[in-house]
This record gives C-alpha cells, sequence and structure tokens, in this order.
C-alpha cells in the first residue's frame, strides 16, 4: 500500500486477522471517496443523475451476479443481514417448518435459526466431525420431504474447514426437495471457485469487507427459484427483496473489491496458502509443539488454526498484540461467570476437541496485503511467544 | 415583559451554618464550570438560589445544572416583575406553552401554587393563586381546578429579585459540591460497583481522581477502553476527571509461582492498596475509595478486607458501598449511568491466574509471610513509576 506503513508502539503493526475483516484495498477506497462525492443521485429518481445512479446499481448487481454464477443478487447491509433474508425470508406471514444448519456453523445461522425455532419452526442440527466437517452421513439423514430451509457452511470462519459441497447439495435434492437451499459463503467467496447455478444453490451470502471491500456491505445471491420473501418492507428497492435507498458507494466498492481478487483467484490463493506453509514450516523447524486444527486438506486457503496445548490463546494473541501481531483466539475466556471461565469457542467444542486444545487455539488469517515481511515476523515472533508463555506456565 | 430563566436549587447548603459561604462559592464553580460549554456566561447568586437567564434554551440548561452536586432541583422558569399583571401574563405564557406541547381537548387538572417570599408583594399568596386559577381558567378552557394531584401545577414564586412562573423540576442529584470536601483517589476496576463508590464520594463533595490496574498484556485493551468509558461517564458529574493506569502484569507474575494460590487475590488487593496509597500521596488525595461490598463475593468477607487493610498506610480506606445489596448498588448505577458500560463483556483474564478455591477467611500474617517471598518494596515502586495518565476523552470525529 502507498501510504505510511501503521504502527503499533515501537513496532510496525502487521495484520494477520483477514477472517475477521480486512483493510480496504486502496484504490477501492479511492474510487468510494469519488463515487461517495459524484453518485449522489438516488437510484429511483428518473432525471440523468438518478439514472447514472441506477446504472451503477445494475452493473455491479451484473457483475457480482456473473462472479457467483447468480441469476441475481440482492445488496445488503452485510454478510448477516444477506443471512436473515435467506432464512428469515422463507418464514414469512407464520409459516414454519424444519430448519437445517451445521453444529460448527457462523453465529449469524446459528442464532437465526434458533429465532426461527422460537417462532415455531422445528430445528435439526447436523454435527461436524473433529475436522470441522459435516457428517455427510448424518445429514443426509437429516434430510427429508418436510425440510423448508437448509444453510451450509461454506467456509468455516474459524478453523477454514471446507464441506464436501457436492454430496450435501445431492442429499437435499434427492431427499428434501422443497427445501430452500442457503450457503454461508462470507469466507470463501474469493477465495475458492464458487458457482450458484452448478451447484444448484438457492442463494449464498457473502460480504465486502472480507475481501478488502467496505464494511457495512453485502449481497444475497440466488438462484431462479425458491426466492425468500421480503423481511424488509418499503419502497421496493432490490426486486423488493431489501427496501431502502440503495448504498450506490458502497456497493460499487464491493464489486471493485470482488473484481480486483476474482481476476486472479487462483495465483493469490497459491500465494497465501504458501503463507500458511511458511509457517507451518518455521513451527516445525523451531520444534514448537502444536496441532493444526481443522481440515488439513479440505481448506480455504487463507486461513490457518493452529492450537499450543497448555498455552492460554488469549493470552498468547494480547503478547504477539503487544509485538505488532494481530491474530485472534479459537476461544476466549471472556464470558465471566462459569468459574474458571472455560467457555471457549462454540466451534471448537461442536468438534469434539478437547479443553486443552480449545483453550490454546490461536487463528491466523492472511490477505492480499500480506506482505511476506508480516509472515517473517509472525514466524519469529510465534514461536518465541509460545516459547515464553510455556516458560512461564501460563 | 417576561424572559425564560433558569432557576436552580441547592440542597443542603442551607443547613451549613458557618460553611455556607464556601459551599456556595463552589456551587458556583461547579455551575459556571458546567454551564459554560452550553454558552451560558454568567449565573446570578442570591439567597439561596441560582439564576440563570436570560437564555434561549431553558429546558437544556436545566437539565445540564440538575446533574451538578449540591443541586436538588431546577426548573425552566420565566422571570417578571413583581406585579400582579406581569405574573398574570407570564403564567398565562407558561400554561400555553405546556397546553400546546400537549394538543387535545380533555381536561386538564390543574392548581396554582404560590409562595411569597418578598412580603413587599401586596396580594397574600392565597388571593394570588386564587386569582391566577381564575384568569388561567378563563383564558383556557381545558383546564379544570383541582386540588389533590393535579395534572399542571403552576408554581409562582415572588422573590425581592424577581417572580419566576414554572411547571417543572427537574431532580438534581443533591449532596455537596464537587470539591468542597477534597480530594480522593478511588480504585476503578471494569465492574457495576466501583463507579458507584466513586460517584457517591463525589456526592459528599469530594473531587474524585481514579486509579485502574491494568492487566495487559495478558488481557487485551479492551478492559481498559471500557475503563475509560466509565471514566466518561463520572466526568459528566464532576468535570476535569483525571485517569491513572497502573500496569498490574509484573505483580501477577511475580506472585504467580507462591505457595498458597488460594491467597492470590488478597495479595493482589493489598499490592492495589500499597501502589494507590502511594499515588494518592503523590496527587494529593486524602483517602482511597473502594466498591467494597460486604460478603458480596468470596473476597470480601470480613477477614479478606481486613487482611487487605493490613497492607495499607496511613490513608483512609473508604468503602461507600460496604453495606449495599447488589440491587441497590445496580439502581444507582442506572442513575449514574455507568451500568449499560459496566456489563459490556469483560475480557478479564484474571481468570487466568484465578485459584480455583480463594481463601475467604485471610489472614493479614500470612500474606505478608506470602509477600516476604517476592520483593514488595520494588514491584510498588516500579508500578508507580509506570503508573501513566489516560486521556479519557473521545475521540474526534472530523
Amino acid at each position: 500500500m502507498s501510504e505510511e506503513p501503521q504502527t503499533y508502539g515501537a513496532s510496525a503493526l502487521r495484520y494477520l486477522d483477514n477472517a475477521a475483516t480486512t483493510p480496504v484495498d486502496p484504490e477501492v477506497a479511492e474510487a468510494m471517496a469519488r463515487s461517495l462525492r459524484e453518485d449522489y443521485g438516488n437510484p429511483s429518481s428518473l432525471y440523468p443523475l438518478g439514472a447514472r445512479a441506477h446504472r451503477l446499481l445494475e452493473e455491479a448487481r451484473e457483475l457480482v451476479s456473473g462472479m457467483l454464477g447468480a441469476r441475481t443478487v440482492v445488496f445488503t447491509g452485510g454478510g448477516t443481514e444477506a443471512t436473515n433474508l435467506a432464512m428469515r425470508g422463507q418464514f414469512t406471514a407464520g409459516r414454519t417448518g424444519r430448519v437445517l444448519v451445521g453444529a460448527a456453523d457462523h453465529p449469524s445461522v446459528l442464532e437465526t435459526a434458533r429465532a426461527l425455532e422460537a417462532q415455531g419452526c422445528e430445528l435439526s442440527v447436523c454435527p461436524v466431525d473433529r475436522l470441522g466437517r459435516l457428517d455427510v452421513e448424518a445429514f443426509t439423514d437429516l434430510c427429508g420431504e418436510d425440510l423448508r430451509l437448509v444453510s451450509i457452511l461454506y467456509g468455516n470462519n474459524e478453523v477454514g474447514t471446507l464441506p464436501p459441497l457436492e454430496p450435501l447439495v445431492a442429499a437435499v435434492r434427492e431427499r428434501a426437495p422443497r427445501a430452500h437451499l442457503h450457503v454461508d459463503a462470507v469466507q470463501a467467496f474469493c477465495k475458492v471457485h464458487f458457482d450458484l447455478d452448478r451447484l444448484g444453490l438457492d442463494s449464498a451470502s457473502i460480504a465486502a469487507h472480507k475481501i478488502h471491500g467496505p464494511k457495512g456491505v453485502g449481497a444475497l445471491a440466488l438462484g431462479a427459484r425458491r426466492r425468500p420473501e421480503p423481511v424488509v418492507t418499503g419502497g421496493g428497492q432490490e426486486q423488493g427483496l431489501r427496501s431502502g435507498t440503495e448504498d450506490v458507494c458502497g456497493i460499487r466498492g464491493l464489486a471493485l473489491a470482488a473484481d480486483r481478487w476474482i481476476s486472479d483467484l487462483a495465483g493469490i490463493g497459491a500465494r497465501l496458502a504458501g503463507m500458511r506453509a511458511r509457517v507451518l514450516e518455521a513451527l516445525a523447524r523451531d520444534g514448537v509443539a502444536h496441532e493444526r486444527v481443522g481440515d488439513p486438506e479440505h481448506c480455504l486457503p487463507h486461513v490457518l488454526s493452529l492450537s499450543f496445548p497448555g498455552v492460554s490463546g488469549e493470552v498468547a494473541m494480547n503478547w504477539l498484540a503487544e509485538r505488532g501481531l494481530c491474530v485472534s483466539t479459537g476461544s476466549a475466556c471472556s464470558q465471566r461467570g462459569e468459574k474458571g471461565g472455560k467457555t471457549g469457542s462454540k466451534v471448537l467444542r461442536a468438534m469434539g476437541l478437547p479443553d486443552e486444545v480449545v483453550q490454546g487455539t490461536l487463528r491466523i488469517s492472511f490477505g492480499r496485503f500480506t506482505t511476506d515481511a508480516d509472515v517473517d515476523a509472525l514466524c519469529r515472533e510465534l514461536p518465541a511467544v509460545v516459547g515464553e508463555l510455556r516458560a512461564l506456565g501460563l | 415583559m417576561t424572559v425564560d430563566h433558569v432557576v436552580v436549587r441547592p440542597g443542603e447548603l442551607a443547613l451549613k451554618g458557618r460553611n455556607r459561604k464556601g459551599f456556595e462559592d463552589c456551587l458556583l464553580r461547579n455551575l459556571r464550570a458546567v454551564l459554560r460549554p452550553l454558552g451560558v456566561e454568567r449565573v446570578e447568586r442570591r439567597w439561596g438560589r441560582f439564576y440563570v437567564g436570560p437564555v434561549n434554551d431553558a429546558r437544556r440548561i436545566a437539565a445540564a445544572a440538575a446533574r451538578v452536586f449540591g443541586v436538588v432541583h431546577t426548573s425552566p422558569a420565566l422571570r417578571c416583575a413583581n406585579e400582579p399583571a406581569a405574573l398574570s401574563a407570564a403564567a398565562a405564557e407558561t400554561v400555553r406553552r405546556w397546553l400546546a406541547a400537549r394538543p387535545g381537548t380533555g381536561d386538564v387538572p390543574f392548581k396554582v401554587r404560590v409562595k411569597r417570599a418578598d412580603k413587599a408583594y401586596p396580594e397574600p399568596s392565597m388571593d394570588c393563586a386564587r386569582r391566577l386559577g381564575g384568569e388561567l381558567q378563563a383564558a383556557f378552557p381545558r383546564l379544570v381546578a383541582r386540588l389533590d394531584a393535579p395534572e399542571l401545577l403552576l408554581e409562582c414564586e415572588v422573590r425581592e429579585e424577581g417572580s419566576f412562573v414554572f411547571v417543572e423540576r427537574l431532580e438534581g442529584p443533591g449532596g455537596l459540591p464537587v470539591g468542597s470536601e477534597g480530594k480522593v483517589l478511588c480504585l476503578l476496576s471494569g465492574g457495576i460497583d466501583s463507579p458507584v463508590a466513586a460517584w457517591l464520594m463525589m456526592k459528599r463533595g469530594c473531587r474524585v481522581e481514579l486509579v485502574h490496574f491494568d492487566a495487559q498484556p495478558f488481557t487485551g485493551p479492551g478492559s481498559l477502553e471500557k475503563v475509560r468509558a466509565l471514566a466518561r461517564v463520572l466526568d459528566g458529574w464532576q468535570g476535569d476527571t483525571r485517569l491513572w493506569v497502573v500496569p498490574f502484569a509484573p505483580v501477577q507474575v511475580a506472585t504467580k509461582d507462591l505457595p498458597q494460590p488460594g491467597y492470590r487475590t488478597v495479595l493482589y488487593r493489598r499490592f492495589m492498596t500499597r501502589i494507590a496509597e502511594r499515588l494518592a500521596g503523590r496527587r494529593r488525595c486524602q483517602a482511597l475509595v473502594t466498591g467494597d461490598s460486604l460478603g458480596q463475593v468470596a473476597s470480601q468477607t470480613l477477614e479478606n478486607l481486613a487482611a487487605v487493610e493490613g497492607a495499607r498506610g496511613r490513608l483512609p480506606l473508604l468503602r461507600p458501598l460496604l453495606t449495599f445489596d447488589k440491587v441497590e448498588t445496580i439502581r444507582l448505577a442506572e442513575r449514574v449511568g455507568t451500568y449499560e458500560v459496566s456489563i459490556r463483556p469483560f475480557e478479564d483474564c484474571c481468570t487466568l491466574f484465578q485459584p480455583d478455591h480463594p481463601v475467604t477467611r485471610g489472614k493479614a500474617e500470612v500474606a505478608a509471610r506470602l509477600e516476604a517471598m517476592v520483593d514488595v518494596d520494588a514491584l510498588v515502586e516500579a508500578g508507580l513509576a509506570a503508573a501513566r495518565e489516560e486521556d479519557v476523552a473521545r475521540v474526534a470525529l472530523g
């Protein structure tokens, strides 16, 4: 990036938490700043200023739909809202039915599923194995005629595991023909190739801020059939599915960020996976005892989840932060109350990992703007911090 | 002619005999400090009253003044000359505004209360109230006289400096003006209790400085941010608040391998007390304040409080919440405005060092014996040396 590097105290800031969010691509930021000033017209207005905004909006829609193999996309205020539209949009006007989600899903899915359960739906939760993969057999057994909604997490946000999508989709189509099939692709979008039409999905959620775009912008990609009903009502924008004056500038930011990544999806993916390999090599070289968490084979290229048994992941995170390195924990002992604070990550617990592994987990995630120097710093500091904490008995 | 004013009524000051002038001076200073940012140039002081005016936004200024300790009530009011006709006009205008904000046709039970402090004004209070009541009823058909529980109570105070007509009393916090009782240092965690303890000390006239013991890098910066937010809320009650932050990780590391881990909490609190007392000396604070409440958690038994107290030097250690139930403290925290901040999820890695079985009947001698295994003085000195002042102001928007 062209600007002055950010610092944290005396150390350079090294951002290695791109699964949480990403720095905005400077070119995206610049294009958005221009768009924010110039394209302020309301896309619903009929004079040229409005017509231009409308055109920009529809061009962005075409671009993003094309990238996802979708019939269309509905722009939303982020990934969570997109997921809420997909899920709640099946059960408007008091409709109920059975819902199937995964045990290691993101809270935007799990909590929405619980809310649907509270309003009368039946909830089925499919277990995951120790690698975080949905159990295909159990999943297939849970599919049935009465199923109205299925949500599958494509790319686990904590451990990176990618589910075996094709057999899962086949099971739904065969056994639950009336179900709306939603995929939470917030982490996978741009990271791995993904095509709604080819896979035969009904909807997929994405978010701009995971791909160096702005926060507060996302989209629900839609297939041809089984569309949701609107949850947000009003002026009928976004094909009636998401009322409210469109954020043309943010939507342009989403489209541009996606375009700049997807044009070299394979190349970028390989580079990110290479960074991950270097960290693993450094740990092996320094003889740092660790466990890889998640599926090492079927995994998002930018996520590396590691556990250092015996070390508190939260303390390790704070110590790395002191040295300018931003990573996150797989667990947080933040919830007070439970004695000893042993709550830990729901995802890791759903995977059936022992407490020691859960408490010792760190998530490192790379992005397009991660530099070799960032990875060097991590390869240097991570073994050092883990060593120091082990010496302290923390 | 009527002009918008704000009437500010101080509380206990009247009781304070010889000290009265000092308290009033202090309250006047505090009122000015709070109202200056709202564009108020002048606060007028009369016997037992303060007046602000003329002003355009009396309601906003009355609300701000109602957050100043030492104030029991404030009222947005119309001020007029001590003449029957002027009172009539002010009363009619006040009622007109009140009704305008409540459109409708329903009856409004009302009552007029007149208090004549200026005996030079010829009309006795009761006569004046009756006269104004009659005039208002004639002018505003929705009004119906009702002596008990009226919906609209119109009050007129006829005083030497002028007459004041108002319909609203905003409740102030009462107590004594901050600064009238010297300065204390309050140990502030991120919890519910300690900010309330700080507020109660302000209420009794103390200027309160705050000290927080920070466990970074064992915790993230989140808990410190929370403490800054609490300090900002408290700052709204006294202004010019100073927050000191002392790194506590060195104490946690130095004591983690001592025998009897059940004593850790007691040891931490003894270290905090020592460092805070030294800091208080440097800041010329006259007492330490904590949010302890007897028996609330295992560490707050009488024995443990005594064991912590054993580390104290000569400064008094005040515990304004000692006898409070949790619900009482929570109710106050809601009033103070700290509750919403205190219940934000706490990034509290103290759990890291938290023993499985904390002692509930700690003894000062045992604590002292454990402390003999570490260099207490060096840790206290290092803590004091590393204490830094934290800016509590918000980050600028632009």
